[in-house]
């Protein structure tokens, strides 16, 4: 009843009067990875041009992508049909239609910039080098944007920095604090409570609400960090 | 206090948290973790700017109103000033004389608008003749505290006291226009509303379904623009983790606790929590306009079904907001508005 249709291995989902969640995960049973995340990515970029001013929201995600629609011009079956003619075309093409773009963003690792920096590298009986080696030598993907405006999740950290959450969340982390939490890291686009590891700071902004795209990666797009100097970061903006 | 040069509007001499500008609601951003927010109690937003006049449909933008949670406002007018309070039956003062709701009112330079406790219902809105002005954020004035957007400042700030709203002053007399009172907002405690079931709840306790169905639940004092949590005897709540995913107004989410939480407004973007469906757009509303301790019944309702009922009821608005543009335009061609 819930679920709409399968098309080309999506599953279309009815998530409310106005909201189709398209999932994904049956394409990928080992779970949210770079190839899932390029479909994720197609899907997303065509969708406008296909729904025009039906379409009200999208929210992609590790594995889905919510679809809100103007109940006045369309319905679920409508919405639905679309996609049975598009989807397969989308995701069958031999080149993919969107590719990714690699970001990369600077980070200033220290103490005097990310106060977990050296409890993270004993945490893994590793030395701050090595630490910051493990995780500026990875290409993250974007998975998800949310909790706060600009905050991206991007996964996957090497196996050995997986840091679990502080025990208890900082009242106030510093905005551009690059962060890592189980599998995960991030960079907190504005100061805000946080409970992840602070391991350094990203000096350029990341959410901009007048700037159009208000953010310089998508879900779906590839981040690397490039370790910086002080003098660099101060350069670039950066604030300690 | 002080007062700018050639500015005026409506001063706010009491206000709260829970007095904020909002409109329509803020679409587009989503995917860069932008909620959605807009007036929780949409219907009545529209209602108290069609009934000054200020002409909107229900497929489109709403002129800001002012949302007002639970009471406990006042305002001075500065120039002659047009305005109506819709929602909530919150007692209303003009110059210390009870005044009605679902009416336009005419403030003169001086005179003295108070907004008491709410007796039924959460929210209450005020709009002007002309409408606030605001800085848009992407498209839109809604208020959302938590990400710093929107608002008087477009950086999210609420109505304080001490603020002078900037709107435009009428010439003219009173039109007089108002509501019948059959499509006034009714307050009722105990509350019937619609759920239509998502595609999670396939992996819940078989008997989840009926049990959300005939159980009563609670608002408690944990409920917010964000959402609303729920008290009462838990649901078996679901053990299986999910990637976080979008998530949409009215969703119904049952954390570990297996007391349920509806999201309003200001929602989160994306979450993890399994979710067993969603609420109507209206039944949103209404739950919005619960208070704390009032009660609620949930019904599921086929999603093309909800959509169908969803159409009507905006049909019906819009033949409420024509009605009530078709008595301005009478005020205009009688000449009372503009000179």
């Amino acid at each position: 009843m819930s679920c709409l249709a399968t098309i080309a291995g999506v599953r279309l989902l009815v998530h409310s009067e106005q909201a189709l969640l398209l999932d994904f995960s049956a394409l990928s049973p080992a779970g949210p990875g770079p190839a899932l995340m390029q479909k994720i990515q197609t899907v997303r970029q065509q969708l406008p041009a296909l729904l025009g001013s039906h379409l009200l929201e999208l929210v992609p995600s590790y594995t889905s992508i919510l679809l809100i629609f103007d109940l006045l011009q369309t319905d679920h079956s409508s919405v639905g049909q679309a996609l049975a003619s598009a989807l397969p075309l989308w995701l069958n093409a031999s080149a993919p239609a969107a590719q990714g773009k690699v970001v990369e963003l600077p980070c200033y690792y220290s103490a005097e910039s990310g106060p977990d920096l050296h409890q993270v590298a004993a945490l893994h009986q590793l030395s701050v080098a090595a630490l910051i080696r493990l995780h500026s030598q990875q290409q993250y993907q974007v998975y998800a944007i949310g909790f706060a405006p600009g905050f991206a999740y991007l996964g996957f950290t090497d196996p050995r920095i997986n840091t679990p959450r502080l025990s208890s969340p900082r009242p106030l982390v510093a905005a551009g604090s690059v962060a890592i939490a189980d599998r995960q890291t991030a960079v907190y686009p504005a100061p805000s409570p946080g409970g992840w590891h602070l391991l350094g700071n990203c000096p350029v902004p990341l959410f901009d609400l007048n700037a159009s795209p208000m953010m310089p990666f998508a879900v779906g797009d590839t981040v690397q960090f490039v370790p910086v100097e002080r003098s660099e970061f101060l350069r670039l903006g950066g604030q300690l | 206090m002080t007062r700018p040069e050639q500015q005026t509007g409506l001063w706010v001499l009491q206000s709260h948290s829970g007095v904020q500008l909002q409109d329509a609601g803020r679409f587009g951003g989503a995917a860069a973790g932008l909620t959605q927010g807009g007036a929780v109690d949409l219907t009545s937003a529209r209602l108290a700017n069609a009934l000054v006049g200020n002409h909107n449909q229900v497929s489109g933008t709403c002129p800001a109103v002012l949302e007002i949670t639970l009471g406990a406002a006042a305002f001075r007018a500065e120039q002659p000033t047009l305005l109506a309070v819709t929602g909530a039956a919150m007692p209303l003062l003009l110059n210390r004389q009870p005044v009605a709701r679902y009416r336009s009112l005419l403030l003169q330079p001086g005179d003295l608008l108070e907004i008491g406790y709410s007796r039924a219902g959460a929210r209450a809105y005020l709009a002007v003749a002309g409408g606030f002005a605001a800085p848009a954020v992407c498209g839109s004035v809604a208020t959302v505290r938590r990400e710093m957007v929107g608002g008087l400042d477009g950086q999210g700030a609420c109505v304080s006291a001490g603020t002078l709203l900037a709107c435009s002053g009428y010439q003219g007399a009173d039109p007089a226009i108002s509501l019948p009172y059959l499509q006034h907002y009714h307050h009722q405690s105990l509350r019937r509303l619609a759920l239509v079931p998502g595609a999670q709840l396939t992996q819940a306790a078989p008997d989840f379904a009926m049990l959300l169905q005939s159980r009563l639940f609670r608002i408690t004092a944990r409920s917010d623009r964000m959402g609303v949590q729920l008290g009462g005897e838990p649901l078996p709540a679901s053990a299986s983790q999910l990637y976080s995913e979008g998530i949409c107004l009215g969703a119904m989410q049952i954390p570990p606790s297996g007391l349920p939480i509806v999201m309003l407004n200001d929602h989160q973007t994306i979450g993890g929590y399994p979710k067993c469906g969603a609420l109507t757009r209206r039944s949103a509303e209404l739950l919005g306009q619960a208070m704390t301790g009032d009660l609620v019944r949930f019904h599921w309702c086929d999603a093309a079904q909800a959509l169908l009922q969803e159409r009507q009821r905006l049909q019906q608005l819009q033949q409420q907001l024509d009605m009530l543009s078709a008595q301005w335009a009478e005020v205009i061609i009688a000449g009372g508005q503009h000179d």
